[in-house]
């Protein structure tokens, strides 16, 4: 039963997928504009604002674990919440592997053996080895208005910023493992500074930090994120855009398997 | 020398009841060093079925490896600690570990890598010989695996099927390739039927990027060591390290043993009555027919403590003839039965088990302890047969004994 | 007449036959013994085998053991484990579904085998349920509470009360996840049951799973003997066909303890055996000294006309009387001894480690006797071939001797 236990073994890959968090965010900041809006509207607004969207984007990821970093150049595409392909430019190593999300199944293509595998149940909850999200992360936020009640914490100055703090307690049947979501964002243009993840005992478990807004084809967005585990402070994940278009023309069978070898 | 020899006469005189005697003695003692010689090497035995099926009798891993396996944690410099371990004599292995995936066509499924060296394996471990199809590892096939049981159904593989392992190597990177199946385990163990997936030291390190270091030493002891003082020995060369021995690694086989052991105890003390039942009834018997004699002797004016030590000494002659015979059938068959054992498979039920890898063949084990205990107790059986009737032919009232029936 | 004249002679000479009555009464008392306690030791193994496991005869779906998976169900389980227990000799039948899910929690994930079950009919059925150290029993068959081991519960950083998520593979194949909390914390000392194992209401594993309300992927029947369950699975096979079910003995489901225990009794026949060698070595001993002894006694009666033929027919009637007789005083004699070890036992602790009596989950170190009628015949009517036949050698012996010779001997 041992390997049950190491099953964090996810494949690079998958985290890359970890960028579609971003997207609520982005999209809702953007939209929203003073005075305060309710909480609960807020994130409403993200699922419904991201719906019938699609982008490409050329990302680099970064990640730093205590045994190794390694830094990864991905393009993306995606459409709605639903359909999202990755697929790795750099390193030269991993060129080509793409990943392909429909809904709740995630494949994984492999060039180096020409094969095709299918997440598992059990690789889609464990967190990956040396990664800071877990895979379930990429189902799970996209239906953040569904899962959480959320309400208005705090409003005012912290650190010399006007910052606004949103507080989500998972609703108590969501089949969520935090206790508590925190989510900073700034007053003046509601976008997404900071996200704390919480245990049941209300101890952080991860924080993950916005930065770089700047406007992508007529929105305003953090262009780079960063997680960091609470409990090993000198590990993250830090992703930055370095392209990113809206609303581009995707063809109809592009989030298939048969084309996730090509 | 006077009662040597006479006690070599009456022996002699009644030729058939002797032989009869010593014959029943012999038959004894024989069975008991067979039997003493079975029961120890049905332990050993069981152990060996387990500890050397792939666990060994001493692990060394780094520290906290056990208790959270990581691919990161490894013994850094193994080379040198095998080789100051083949010096001290033991014989030693070292193996790596990590979690994956393994797929064949639509079929996936987790599995327990483990990168090992196939000729060390194959010499001190029994797995390697448990094959239900294909054949072992080898080093210069480096793409080709071995896989339990389970698994091979769970991928829908067969012999010469490609599958593809994905893993995170140690580098972070994605590690990914293509082997093929060389061979299917028989049934070895609930977690190695279902997920194990052997492959050799080098495509285990290519594959995932570990060039240095090894998650598992594994030691064979010789065979008489004390696995206690061997551990503490090792543990004195492995500074730093965890040395654990297989008693720690499964205790609820080690428990299993132990309890089957301990079971066998009152098994032991009985058939040593049944033996000591045969020996004081061959002996009573041949005492207790002869008090006429005695009668006879003490009529004649022999005193009493020569007419005792005339009785022990038939006693202790016999005894020694059995001694002879008993340990010449006895101890052969023991040696023969330790080199080639008794196969039980054909006698065991229920031939649906025959997947397991155990071994089912029965080693006696022959040592100096399964050979004088029986030997020992026998003459001390005899005698203590004897001191009552002979005490009693000693003081007996001539009169009586000779119209003793 | 031979009848009464070879009881008469057995208690002519008192001693040497009541020797040899003792000589039987002690091997077959041996026998008895060591078959007794050996089949009482595997019989406690292998209970302890089934409950800690999936009952002596496991049912479960048709191909569930070449490919287990969530997909496979056994259907309307309510009414196969009702007709289950109508069978005869069935002692017990519980429903469960067995399968694999990933635990998380913001701590951390780990793979766990999933158990789940109706609390109230596995109560006392089921080993684990009589560990639980911390917190409560489960109290329904759909609340969503789990049981989860020490070792799970160190590793998730889990108390009582908190949450977990469980992920799967539901009947059509679709990932799906559910949220539980913990109820009770058991630890039973057995490593791989307190990492791994998580308990479950039977119904809420129904509902995640996307089962209907009968299906389960296993039945666990309890036997009254453990030595039908080879033929008891095949009856049970026959009957859960019908439902999409086959019916496996214990051994096949546990290989590797079947495997320890059939090394073992194996090995133990073996032994008896040489019990029976022995036993047998003595008699005849016993039988021919007799014989031997009373030489000139028959040279007498054969010189006085009595026919070879008619002294082998005596001497085999003496040696019948004295099977008789002493298998007799043998059962009289075995019935306080297998009374006293059936009841309290030899306890093995002595020899075994402290700790390994304190772990007490795997095996009992009382060592009790247990009695099979089979092999009970199988021992009696052994000691009583043995002695006819210790008897044929010497009556062969004194039939065939000459008259005139053999009063010579003496």
């Amino acid at each position: 039963m041992k390997f049950v236990q190491n099953h964090r073994f996810y494949l690079k890959a998958y985290t890359l997928l970890l960028c579609i968090l971003l997207f609520p965010f982005i999209i809702f900041a953007e939209q929203l504009a003073p005075p305060l809006p309710d909480a609960d509207k807020i994130l409403k607004k993200i699922d419904d604002l991201w719906r019938g969207e699609s982008s490409r984007a050329i990302v680099t990821m970064r990640v730093k674990t205590v045994h190794w970093e390694r830094t990864l150049t991905m393009e993306i595409f995606s459409e709605g919440t639903e359909k999202t392909y990755v697929k790795i430019q750099k390193p030269l190593k991993e060129r080509g592997t793409a990943t392909l999300k429909v809904g709740n199944e995630i494949y994984n293509y492999l060039p180096k053996t020409n094969r095709t595998i299918k997440l598992t149940a059990a690789m889609m909850m464990g967190s990956w080895m040396g990664s800071h999200f877990t895979n379930d992360d990429l189902v799970k936020e996209s239906r953040i208005s569904e899962d959480y009640v959320s309400k208005i914490t705090f409003a005012g100055a912290r650190g010399g910023k006007e910052i606004i703090e949103l507080t989500l307690i998972p609703k108590p049947e969501a089949v969520v493992v935090w206790g508590k979501l925190v989510v900073v964002v700034r007053a003046s243009d509601l976008q997404p500074v900071e996200i704390t993840y919480y245990d049941e005992d209300s101890n952080p478990e991860r924080h993950m930090a916005f930065s770089d807004y700047q406007v992508v084809s007529g929105r305003l967005l953090p262009l780079y994120m960063a997680m960091i585990p609470t409990d090993k402070p000198d590990e993250f994940t830090e992703i930055t855009y370095k392209e990113l278009t809206f609303d581009v023309s995707i063809p109809k069978g592009f989030f298939s398997l048969t084309q996730l070898g090509r | 020398m006077k009662t040597w020899s006479m006690a070599f006469r009456n022996i002699l005189r009644a030729k058939r009841r002797s032989l009869i005697t010593i014959l029943a003695m012999a038959f004894a003692l024989g069975i008991m060093v067979v039997y003493t010689g079975l029961m120890d090497g049905m332990i050993g035995d069981m152990k060996k079925n387990a500890v050397m099926l792939e666990m060994g009798h001493v692990q060394i891993h780094a520290e906290g490896y056990r208790e959270s396996p990581s691919i990161y944690k490894r013994i850094q410099a193994p080379d040198v600690l095998l080789e100051r371990l083949d010096k001290a004599g033991y014989t030693a292995s070292y193996r790596l570990f990590a979690s994956g995936l393994a797929a064949h066509g639509n079929s996936s499924a987790g599995v327990f890598l483990r990168g090992v060296a196939p000729d060390l394996e194959a010499e001190t471990m029994r797995l390697p010989h448990h094959l239900l199809a294909g054949k072992w590892l080898n080093r210069n096939d480096p793409k080709d695996i071995v896989i339990g049981k389970r698994l091979a159904k769970t991928l829908s593989a067969s012999l010469g099927d490609e599958i593809v392992i994905v893993s995170q190597a140690s580098d972070g990177s994605i590690a990914n390739d293509l082997y093929r199946v060389g061979g299917i385990l028989k049934s070895i163990s609930e977690e190695v039927d279902r997920a194990g997936l052997f492959m050799t030291v080098d495509a285990f390190r290519d594959l995932m990027v570990v060039t240095k270091g090894a998650h598992e030493i594994v030691i064979t002891l010789p065979e008489d060591a004390d696995l206690n003082a061997a551990a503490s020995t090792i543990a004195n060369m492995a500074q730093g390290l965890e040395v654990s021995t297989w008693r720690q690694l499964n205790p609820a086989l080690a428990q299993m043993i132990d309890a089957a052991d301990a079971f066998l105890l009152p098994l032991v003390i009985i058939t040593y009555i049944a033996v000591a039942i045969v020996i004081l009834n061959a002996m009573l018997m041949v005492v207790f027919e002869r008090i006429r004699e005695y009668g006879v002797m003490k009529a004649l004016g022999v005193n009493p403590y020569e007419v005792f030590f005339l009785v022990l000494t038939e006693t202790i002659i016999m005894t020694t003839a059995a001694a002879v015979l008993g340990l010449g059938f006895g101890v052969p068959l023991a040696f023969y039965l330790e080199t080639h054992g008794i196969n039980l498979a054909p006698f065991a039920e229920g031939a649906t088990i025959s997947g397991v890898a155990l071994d089912l063949i029965w080693h006696s084990m022959v040592s100096a302890r399964t050979i004088l205990i029986p030997l020992v107790t026998m003459y001390v059986l005899a005698v203590i047969a004897t001191i009552y009737p002979a005490a009693k032919a000693a003081y007996l009232n001539p009169v009586e004994a000779i119209h003793h029936r | 007449m031979i009848a009464r004249m070879a009881w008469r002679n057995l208690w002519r000479n008192r001693r040497r036959t009541i020797i040899t009555l003792v000589s039987i009464a002690f091997g077959f008392l041996l026998a008895l013994t060591f078959t007794s306690l050996s089949d009482g030791s595997y019989g406690q193994m292998i209970d302890t085998a089934a409950r800690m496991g999936t009952g002596h005869v496991t049912i479960e779906p048709q191909g569930y053991r070449d490919k287990p998976g969530h997909d496979l169900v056994v259907r309307d389980t309510g009414q196969l484990a009702d007709e289950v227990r109508a069978m005869p000799g069935i002692e017990n039948a519980t429903i469960r579904i067995v399968g694999q899910a990933m635990a998380a929690t913001s701590a951390d994930s780990t793979g766990a085998g999933i158990i789940a079950l109706d609390p109230e009919s596995e109560q006392g059925v089921f080993f684990l349920l009589n560990h639980v150290v911390e917190g409560q029993q489960l109290a329904s068959r759909e609340e969503k509470k789990v049981l989860i081991g020490k070792g799970m519960a160190r590793r998730l950083d889990l108390n009582l009360g908190k949450k977990l998520v469980l992920t799967t593979t539901d009947k059509t194949g679709e990932i799906v996840s559910g949220l539980v909390r913990v109820a009770g914390i058991f630890s039973t000392g057995v490593d791989e049951a307190d990492k791994y194992i998580i308990i479950v209401p039977i119904d809420y594993m129904r509902v995640l799973l996307g089962y209907s309300k009968n299906e389960a992927t296993q039945i666990a029947v309890y036997l009254n003997d453990r030595r039908d369950a080879e033929e008891k699975s095949h009856a049970l096979a026959l009957l859960a066909a019908a439902y999409n079910g086959t019916a496996l003995p214990w051994s096949v489901m546990m290989p590797d303890v079947a495997g320890v225990i059939l090394m073992d009794s194996t090995g133990n026949y073996f032994l008896q055996v040489f019990i029976f060698l022995l036993v047998g070595a003595g008699i005849l001993n016993t039988v021919l000294m007799g014989v031997m002894e009373r030489l000139r006694e028959f040279g007498i009666m054969l010189a006085v006309g009595m026919s070879p033929g008619k002294l082998w027919r005596m001497i085999m009637t003496e040696t019948f009387w004295l099977a008789v007789v002493g298998l007799l005083v043998s059962s009289v004699l075995s019935v306080p001894v297998y009374w006293y070890l059936h009841k309290y036992g030899i306890d093995i602790s002595v020899w075994l480690g402290e700790d390994q009596v304190y772990g007490g989950v795997l095996f009992d170190p009382l060592m009790k006797a247990e009695f099979y009628l089979d092999h009970a015949i199988l021992i009696f009517s052994g000691v009583f071939i043995l002695i006819l036949a210790a008897g044929l050698y010497p009556a062969f012996l004194a039939a065939r001797t000459r008259p005139v010779e053999t009063i010579k001997i003496l």
